[in-house]
This record gives C-alpha cells, sequence and structure tokens, in this order.
C-alpha cells in the first residue's frame, strides 16, 4: 500500500493505492481532482441528512 | 436370531446366562446374546445393575422401561444390525465409560433413540461404518463419534435433521453430511470438549450451552449461511481454527467466553443480524486479535450487534464484501478495529458505538446512514482513521485516556455532525477535518495536532465550534478553523473560544477564519481567546452584540460586513508564539467595541483606517501600536497604566491621523512619533511621562521640566527617549 499525499486549494487528503495499482500519472491526477471536487460540492453544498429512528 | 431379555431382578454380570431370559420379565438361565441376537433390558428388568463383564456384540438394544444401572466399566457394546439399533430410557442410570459402537456397514438406515437423559448418564456412540441414513432422534448424547475409531473415515452417510444435545465430543467423518434446522446442542457443564470437524459442512445451527463446559475445535468448522451458531453458557474456544457460520449470537447475562485465540468467526449471512453479543453482560473475549469477518452481502441489511463488553471484549469486523446496509448498532457497542476495505454499500451507524482500534472505510465509495456517534475510545497507543473519501454519517468522539488517533487522510462528518474531543490526542497528521461542529470543551487532557492543515466547520444557525473550557488543551501547528457554510442574514452561527476564565491562553487559542455567509457570527460575551480572526471578502454579516475579545494575532474584517457592537472590549495581546507583527485590517468597517492594546513588547499595525463607534475608547496599555497613514477615528484615546507606551505611524516619517470628536483625551507614559491628532478633542499629553518624539502636530506636550522636577527623579535605563 502507497499513499499519496496532496493539498488542492488547502484541502489537505491522501489516496492510499495498491502497491501494484497500475495507474497512470494522469488518472491518479484525476482521483485528486475527484476527491476534492467531491469534497467541495459536500462543503458548499452539504446533502440532505435523513436521520433514521433509533433501533437497538 | 433370538430375541434377549434381562431378568426380573436380574444383577449380575452381562455375560451370565443366569440374567437373561427369551421374553420379558422370564425365567433366566437361556444363553448370553450374540451377534445374531438383540437385547432388551426394560420394565420388567427390575432395578438392578447390569454390569458388562464383557464387550459383547449384538444386533440392537433396548433398554425402555428399565429402572436400573447399566454398569459399562470399560466395556463397550456393539450394535451390529440396522433399524434402530438402541432405544435408552431416561430411568435408567449409567456408569463407567458408555460407549455404544455402531458397527452395521450396509446402506440401510440405522436409528438411535437415547432418549433426553442426564448429561450423566448419557452414553457415547461411534458409528464405525455404513452409508445408510442415520436418525439421531432427539435426545441426549455424550461423545458422537462417526470415525472408525482410528481415522477420520467412518460413517459416510447422512445424518437426519433432530434436534440433539451432545454432552461429549463431536466429531466428523470425512464422509458424512449433515443439514437441517434443528440444532446440534453442545450442553457439557464441566471439563473441555473436542468438536472435529474432518471439513464436513454441517449445514446445521450450533448452540453452545452449558455451565462450566468448555469446547476446543479441532480443525475448521463450518456451517451454512442461513444457520446460527449461538453461544449461550460457557466457553467456545476456537482453538486457532475459523468458525464459518450465517450468523452468531450470544445475546445473554450468562457467564461465558468467546476464545478466538489467532482465529475469526466469518459470518456469512446475507442478510439479519449476522453478529449479536447485545447483552454483552457476562461475556468474556480473549485472543490475540478477536475479528469478525463479514464476507457475504445480500441485498438487505446485515446487522452488526456487538454488545458494551468494554475494550478488553472488543472484537474487530472486517466487512470484506456486499453493496447492501451494514448496520453497526447496539449503545456502546464495543469496536475493536473497523475495516471496510472491499464493501460498496451503506454503513449505518444508528446507536452510539465504541471503537478502541482503527478505522478503515477501505479504497471504495460507500454511502453512509445514521444519528450515532462513533466514539473511538482507545486508551493506549495510536490508532489510524482512514476514510479514503468517505464521509462519516455519524458524530465522531474522540475520548480515551492515553489513547492517540492519526487521520491517514481527510476525515469529513455531516454538516449536522459533531467531532468531539474529550480526552487523548488527535493527530490531525496535516490532513483536513471537516465537521458540522468541532467541540473540545472540558478539562481533560487533549491535543489537536495540526501542521499546515484546518479544521473546516460547516454547521449553520448553531454553535460551530466550542473550546469555551480550554483547560488542559494542547494545540500545536497551524490551529485553523475555517468557518464555512452560507448562514443565512436570519442565522448565527457561534463560536464558543476559551473563556480566559476557564484555560482561554494565548497558547489555546484558535486562528479562525470566517469564510463565508450573510448570518451572525456570534463570537460570545464572555472574555475569550482568539488568534486570528479572519473574515474573508465572501462574509457579508455581522459580529453579534457585545463581543468579548482577546487576540492574539491578526484582525481582518471584511468589507461587507457589519459590527454589532457593545461594551465589553477586544483586547489585543501579544504573539509570543511566532515573529511577526500582528496586523489589523478593517476595510472600512466600523468597530462598535471599545478596543485595547495590552502587551509589553507588543506591536501592532493596523493597514488601513480604523474607525471606532462614536463613544468607543482606544486604549493604550502596553506595546507599541502603529496606526497607519490617513485618518482614524476613535470615540476617545486613553492610556492606562505607568509602563512605557508607543503611538507610531505604520510609515515612518508620515503622520497617521488620530481623530476624536469631543472631549479631552489625556495620556501618560505615552510615546508619540508621527501622530497628527484632530477632530476637535484635546490631546492632552501635558504629563511628563510623556515623549514627542517628533513629527506629531494637534498635540499638546508640556515644555522643558522644572529644575526642581529634574532634581527630584532618579536615573533609570530606557530604550526609548524621555523627557527630563
Amino acid at each position: 500500500m502507497i499513499k499519496i499525499n496532496f493539498i488542492i486549494n488547502g484541502f489537505s487528503d491522501a489516496l492510499h493505492l495498491a502497491d501494484d495499482h497500475g495507474l497512470t500519472d494522469a488518472e491518479i491526477e484525476a482521483m485528486k481532482q475527484a476527491r476534492y471536487d467531491k469534497w467541495y460540492e459536500y462543503v458548499t453544498n452539504p446533502p440532505p441528512v435523513v436521520d433514521e429512528p433509533v433501533e437497538e | 436370531m433370538a430375541a434377549y431379555f434381562w431378568v426380573t431382578g436380574g444383577t449380575g454380570n452381562w455375560n451370565s446366562a443366569s440374567n437373561w431370559a427369551l421374553s420379558s420379565g422370564g425365567v433366566g438361565g437361556i444363553a448370553v446374546p450374540g451377534s445374531g441376537d438383540t437385547a432388551a433390558i426394560d420394565a420388567n428388568s427390575g432395578s438392578g445393575t447390569v454390569t458388562l463383564d464383557i464387550s459383547p456384540t449384538i444386533q440392537t438394544l433396548t433398554c425402555t422401561g428399565f429402572t436400573g444401572t447399566l454398569a459399562f466399566g470399560t466395556n463397550t457394546i456393539s450394535l451390529n444390525s440396522t433399524g434402530t439399533i438402541f432405544t435408552g430410557a431416561t430411568t435408567m442410570a449409567v456408569t463407567g465409560t458408555p460407549l455404544i459402537i455402531c458397527t452395521n456397514s450396509s446402506a440401510t438406515a440405522r436409528t438411535i433413540t437415547p432418549t433426553a437423559v442426564t448429561e450423566a448418564n448419557s452414553i457415547s456412540f461411534r458409528i464405525t461404518s455404513g452409508t445408510g441414513t442415520l436418525t439421531t432422534t432427539a435426545g441426549s448424547y455424550r461423545d458422537l463419534d462417526f470415525t472408525d475409531g482410528t481415522n477420520p473415515t467412518g460413517y459416510a452417510g447422512a445424518i437426519n435433521n433432530n434436534a440433539i444435545t451432545i454432552y461429549g465430543d463431536y466429531k466428523a467423518s470425512t464422509g458424512m453430511s449433515a443439514t437441517g434446522s434443528n440444532a446440534l446442542t453442545f450442553a457439557a457443564t464441566s471439563g473441555t470438549k473436542t468438536i472435529t470437524t474432518a471439513a464436513v459442512v454441517f449445514d446445521r445451527p450450533f448452540t453452545f450451552n452449558g455451565v462450566g463446559g468448555s469446547w476446543q475445535l479441532q480443525d475448521p468448522l463450518t456451517s451454512g449461511a442461513t444457520r446460527t451458531c449461538t453461544l449461550t453458557n460457557g466457553t467456545l474456544d476456537l482453538n486457532g481454527y475459523t468458525l464459518t457460520t450465517g450468523l452468531f449470537s450470544s445475546n445473554n447475562s450468562n457467564t461465558r467466553t468467546l476464545a478466538f485465540g489467532t482465529s475469526k468467526i466469518v459470518l456469512n449471512g446475507t442478510s439479519g443480524t449476522i453478529f449479536t453479543t447485545s447483552t454483552a453482560t457476562g461475556l468474556t473475549v480473549t485472543g490475540t486479535a478477536p475479528l469478525i469477518q463479514a464476507t457475504a452481502g445480500g441485498a438487505g441489511t446485515r446487522t452488526i450487534n456487538l454488545g458494551a463488553a468494554g475494550e478488553a471484549n472488543a472484537i474487530s469486523l472486517d466487512v470484506t464484501a456486499g453493496s447492501d446496509i451494514i448496520s453497526l448498532s447496539t449503545t456502546s457497542g464495543a469496536y475493536k478495529n473497523v475495516d471496510f476495505t472491499g464493501f460498496t454499500g451503506t454503513v449505518s451507524i444508528q446507536n452510539s458505538i465504541l471503537v478502541f482500534g482503527n478505522w478503515n472505510y477501505g479504497g471504495t465509495t460507500i454511502q453512509g446512514t445514521g444519528t450515532g456517534t462513533v466514539t473511538f475510545s482507545a486508551t493506549s497507543g495510536t490508532k489510524t482513521i482512514t476514510s479514503n473519501g468517505f464521509s462519516f454519517p455519524s458524530n465522531v468522539t474522540f475520548n480515551g485516556i492515553g489513547g492517540t488517533w492519526q487521520l491517514q487522510n481527510a476525515l469529513t462528518l455531516g454538516s449536522t455532525r459533531t467531532c468531539t474531543l474529550t480526552n487523548g490526542t488527535l493527530d490531525l497528521n496535516n490532513y483536513t477535518l471537516t465537521t458540522g461542529i468541532f467541540s473540545s470543551s472540558n478539562s481533560n487532557l487533549r491535543s489537536i495536532l495540526f501542521v499546515n492543515n484546518v479544521i473546516v466547520v460547516t454547521g449553520l444557525n448553531t454553535t460551530v465550534h466550542n473550546t469555551s473550557s480550554s483547560t488542559n488543551l494542547t494545540l500545536t501547528g497551524s490551529k485553523q478553523i475555517q468557518v464555512t457554510g452560507v448562514g443565512l442574514a436570519a442565522q448565527t452561527r457561534t463560536i464558543s473560544s476559551g473563556a480566559t476564565s476557564s484555560g482561554g491562553t494565548e497558547a489555546t487559542a484558535f486562528n479562525f477564519v470566517i469564510a463565508s455567509g450573510a448570518d451572525a457570527i456570534d463570537l460570545g460575551t464572555t472574555n475569550s481567546v482568539f488568534g486570528k480572526i479572519q473574515f474573508n471578502p465572501g462574509f457579508t454579516g455581522n459580529i453579534a452584540a457585545n463581543a468579548f475579545l482577546e487576540i492574539y494575532d491578526t484582525l481582518t474584517l471584511s468589507s461587507g460586513m457589519t459590527v454589532t457592537g457593545g461594551t465589553n472590549a477586544w483586547v489585543f495581546k501579544t504573539n509570543t508564539l511566532s515573529a511577526f507583527i500582528p496586523t489589523i485590517t478593517t476595510n472600512n468597517v466600523t468597530i462598535n467595541n471599545p478596543i485595547t492594546f495590552d502587551a509589553i513588547a507588543g506591536t501592532w499595525e493596523f493597514v488601513d483606517g480604523l474607525t471606532l463607534g462614536l463613544t468607543q475608547p482606544l486604549t493604550l496599555t502596553n506595546g507599541t501600536l502603529k496606526l497607519a497613514p490617513g485618518t482614524n477615528t476613535v470615540g476617545s484615546l486613553v492610556t492606562t497604566g505607568t509602563n512605557p507606551k508607543f503611538l507610531q505611524s505604520t510609515t515612518p516619517g508620515t503622520q497617521a491621523t488620530i481623530s476624536a470628536a469631543s472631549g479631552t483625551n489625556t495620556v501618560s507614559y505615552l510615546t508619540i512619533q508621527d501622530s497628527n491628532a484632530t477632530g476637535g478633542a484635546i490631546f492632552d499629553a501635558l504629563a511628563i511621562t510623556n515623549v514627542n518624539a517628533g513629527n506629531n502636530t494637534g498635540w499638546l506636550f508640556s515644555t522643558t521640566p522644572s529644575i526642581g522636577n529634574e532634581i527630584t527623579m532618579r536615573l533609570r535605563s530606557f530604550t526609548q527617549p524621555r523627557r527630563f
């Protein structure tokens, strides 16, 4: 397992990939951007929270 | 073939012809039953003892109604026929090492009916051969051995589906099969019993229920995906072998132990409560790394109810497959490590669970629901949290005295969820933590380790940050809280930073960046500490009334915002934790609070003009205040204390104007340079403790002191000019 740290616009995250992931640099960059985009969307437009009844 | 009956009141050895008759209650003395005969010891045989002085071979044995004792000693009885080969009786007793060996090798069915005898009167059976169906009638057995006694081969047929109780060992043969919905119940109450499956899949429920009993696997035990393994009483010792079952249940208050050793329980059930120790009272878990592994997802929900067993009895969970819902339930359920690598469904956390180890969401995208709280509760070592882009659906709390949790990548919680640090060390490891609310308000020993990263709070219309009680809180690194979210005009986001009365110091002061919103930001009305306070241009709301601030770093207001104001002061203190000089940028926003500068050797620089409310004073108690060239409007200018203080311009040689509309502003112990005092008020610097350091206008300075004053002053060392 390898860890690739990255920072986009102040968002600090890391990808954890298998040693033999076989991804190209472009694919890895796309994964970073996708991770940031998902986070940014989550922060700026949080999804509605559907709270479930508590069950024991 | 003949049918022999133990004589009435017969007492004596099996191998005595005098004890055998040809009819029930008949006259003895016929012969000892042989391999072609059947034997019966029945109600007419009385209550005496039948002593096995040999190991006889007969076709069948019936004990119905017998009220005496069958004394095996070390001998055995071999039954070589088919059909109902043995019928026991609850009325009789057995002694010795009772073993009946079933030797028929045909494909014809056999039935064993031991009846529901007690553990003490149970009999062991060994079925050494045969391929016919074996009906083990509901009742009690001691050992059940399906081998030839030496090799793992032996009986090779199918065992019927009856619920039976086993008080001894269970030993399967390689060629047998066992399928059915009725449970095999292991019920020994002493000693360690063994279970050997010979790689046979027992598609049967298993129940372990014996007070004081212990069962030890001798090889892997595998049952079907719809079957339940139940531990009710006693110790289930996996002994290094994997137990595979559809569902596992140990939900009671009895004394029981689940001994994993170095092995695990694989749960291949596809729906329902696949694991429950919901009521964990009396449960002990042992082993080097107790692990349950959920390996097969269906279309519904798999529920895991680990009970409130505490850290010592916590169990790790791996969910390795499935795209369904995994529900982690039971309040205070004790989990060790939780790993979802391979799972692609939805994680539901409906109650508050405790996690004493690591958390890993794996490498795939999964969803989450639930209102519960995941409380990381380790009390030693460093535990890791790997999110891989997954947002925690629940609240997250860190609460373990001596525990440390280190992020392995960004951690994100929902905008209505709270991240709480109660005890221990939260090592952000330079990754972004995003949460609706961040809270750490208590007096426990705890630390938050930033590097250059930030905590992002996204909550709206609520207290988004609370460290109001900061006693015993340690911060390192950037200490920055980024307040995002677009609050609406009628809403309020509260930031409860450390109160100076409750551990709030420069060291526990967070830096806050308010990124956006049109709402009110309530910074608190009790004296609270702040590092940097920065309102970005995207913020157009206001600072709620009467904020009471102690600011150790830069203050930046945004041009579209307002300060509601009040009588509480904003006190600027020194920044001793970094070398740079704090700046104040007002962006033409009027500050409707008193402001005070109070730090020996502190320096503050205004980036632009200052405008205070009409009645709000600027108080200089200690340090050097550098106003920006241009007009700075104050309600009044006040100095306090007897320490030297300095009023300067940020551009040496260029005056900074200080303007007050009315009244007299009397200062003392103030060295003034590059200052233009104006606006209509009187700026009185006549006290001899003041110094005109040059390029000042509008100030009243005293003339050269009288000779008498010179005589009475003592020699001192000064770093700045003084008037003598």
